[in-house]
């Protein structure tokens, strides 16, 4: 319940985050059509906001997003809604295939490391990672744009090295415990060590990592769906950008927040599960 | 130092230093046009050819390297330093300090990481002047980086506070600054160097893509990421293997670094 809480108020705080970017940027409350030199004063305090208070600024921020009101884009001139509502499913599609390659890649690799230790085959694949992430996530993009393979494997080869390095180390630490010793050396079959007295014992570590990873797909996926022409979130909170549309873009930065925080609670929920001595 | 480590540390000094000294090394102006070469292979006097305005890419990429080599560090002690003080007053101050630091910390490493930079970016105005462009995205870098390494200084902060040295300066009437710059704070170093270096390569590979994707650096100041920009031109880019180079400067210095800070047990990760 207290997790649930924290839950709520760190999205609320993130919504106070927004409103106040919002509300303090450059030009606040500033119409382009005040630059139409036929215009004459009284008709530009028409077109201006009403200077609101701080608090009914907020107050009022905070209870459209309530209501589901997520404001008008300004460079789409579209609610920011149906904007989101229509390009969810792509980002969703490659973040969830992206992480699903990175895990498969991850988990097979650190095995692999972990059953055949051999300092070649470790360094091999730990290269490969290593090289990875030593590549900008927009030239990875790229690419993978020239493989015309899309975003999504794009997505997994930002996220599979981080993944693999947390996961090797996890594993190769397990491999060290004594009673993963003394079950190797009583005969017990590699398949059966992984599964029982690796993987098991480290499931809630990787179920943690499970979610923060979310947040890391969600990071790559800008620069990866920008460039890949993908028509998803991270491309639309890129046009965003460059157009300066503060409204909309403070909405996807929020509703990113509030994807990753509830990734982030549900894997730590999941996580106390598997090893509720550690809640 | 095992041979791979020497390789990548003489890999990142020889790019650092050609960097530093790039308006010895390179022969022409890193603006200037020559219009009878546009988009030329290399050649005796370009090196790297030049680029679709005539410019030297070889001068470019030296420019563009000090510019990204010295300011992704300077924006690194930038965010050490903001986590650093912190870190240390929430940890060692404890109370609704504490609880107020690691609230917004938690707040901000739950936001994705570029998402938040290209917001704030995109509050500052886009339509700047190049300098002006070069401190914003590294300042911004810098501001906004603190989070990650706050939460570690402020654990280090923690488990320092039940160490016996300092239990016996407190005994001994040290007062609060005392106990925090005198024995918190070089006890600290060990973490705080670590997290700037953690930081360098987080900030180059975050500038490299805020200047591909036209968020960055401004024309025509190079850096490392508004150099990538000619990669998106597939076509020419398969016959010109030569315009790889920027990827390959920043693949070096990011996977040099990463070598070279990787534990020893680790295999190059």
């Amino acid at each position: 319940m207290k997790r649930l809480v924290a839950l709520v108020l760190s999205i609320v705080l993130a919504g106070f985050l927004g409103a106040s970017l919002l509300r303090f940027a450059p030009g606040y409350g500033v119409d382009e059509a005040e630059l139409d030199p036929r215009l004459g004063p009284d008709a530009i305090a028409r077109l201006r906001q009403p200077d609101q208070g701080l608090f009914s600024f907020y107050a009022g921020f905070l209870t459209a997003l309530a209501r589901g009101d997520l404001g008008v884009s300004t460079s789409h001139g579209h609610p920011n809604s149906l904007l989101i509502a229509e390009r969810c499913p792509v980002t969703l599609r490659s973040v969830g295939v992206g992480l699903l390659l990175a895990w498969i890649f991850a988990m097979t690799g650190a095995s692999l490391v972990v059953i055949f230790p051999s300092q070649r085959l470790d360094f091999l694949i730990s290269a490969a990672a290593g090289s990875f992430l030593a590549v900008p996530a927009t030239v990875l993009a790229l690419l993978f744009l020239y493989l015309e393979a899309g975003p999504a494997p794009a997505i997994a080869a930002v996220v599979f090295p981080k993944l693999f390095r947390y996961v090797r180390n996890l594993l190769m630490h397990c491999r060290e415990l004594p009673h993963v010793v003394a079950a190797r050396a009583k005969g017990l079959s590699t398949s059966r060590t992984l599964v029982w007295h690796l993987l098991r014992p480290s499931a809630p570590q990787i179920i943690t990592l499970a979610g923060l990873s979310v947040n890391t797909a969600i990071t790559a996926s800008i620069p990866i769906e920008a460039l890949c022409g993908s028509p998803g979130i991270g491309q639309l909170a890129w046009t965003a950008a460059l157009a300066r549309d503060l409204p909309l873009l403070v909405v996807l930065t929020l509703l990113v927040a509030a994807a990753t925080i509830t990734a982030n609670f549900v894997a730590d929920a999941a996580a106390r599960c598997c090893a509720p001595e550690q809640a | 130092m095992t041979k791979a480590r020497r390789i990548a540390a003489i890999a990142l000094l020889l790019l650092t230093g050609a960097s530093l000294f790039a308006g010895w090394i390179a022969r022409h102006p890193y603006q200037k046009q020559y219009r009878e070469a546009i988009a030329s292979p290399p050649a005796a006097g370009f090196p790297l050819g030049t680029d679709e305005l005539g410019r030297d890419r070889f001068s470019r990429l030296l420019h563009g390297m000090r510019i990204s080599l010295l300011l992704a560090p300077a924006a690194a002690l930038l965010s050490t330093t903001l986590a650093a003080l912190l870190g240390l007053t929430a940890g060692f101050l404890g109370g609704w300090w504490d609880r107020a630091v690691t609230g917004a910390t938690d707040l901000f490493l739950s936001l994705p990481w570029f998402f938040l930079i290209i917001t704030v970016r995109a509050l500052l105005p886009l339509n700047v002047a190049p300098e002006t462009s070069v401190l914003i995205t590294f300042g911004l870098l810098g501001l906004l980086g603190w989070a990650s390494p706050a939460r570690v200084i402020r654990s280090a902060v923690r488990s320092l506070e039940r160490s016996d040295f300092l239990l016996r300066a407190r005994a001994a009437g040290s007062s609060n600054p005392r106990l925090l710059f005198i024995h918190l704070l070089p006890n600290l170093a060990p973490v705080l160097m670590a997290q700037f270096w953690i930081a360098v390569p987080l900030f180059l590979l975050s500038e490299a893509d805020l200047g591909l994707l036209g968020l960055g650096v401004v024309e025509p100041l190079p850096s490392l990421g508004n150099l990538l920009r000619e990669l998106a031109n597939f076509s020419a880019v398969a016959g010109n293997p030569w315009m790889l180079a920027p990827a390959a400067a920043v693949m070096t210095f990011v996977g040099g670094l990463h070598f070279l800070l990787a534990p020893r047990s680790g295999a190059g990760t």
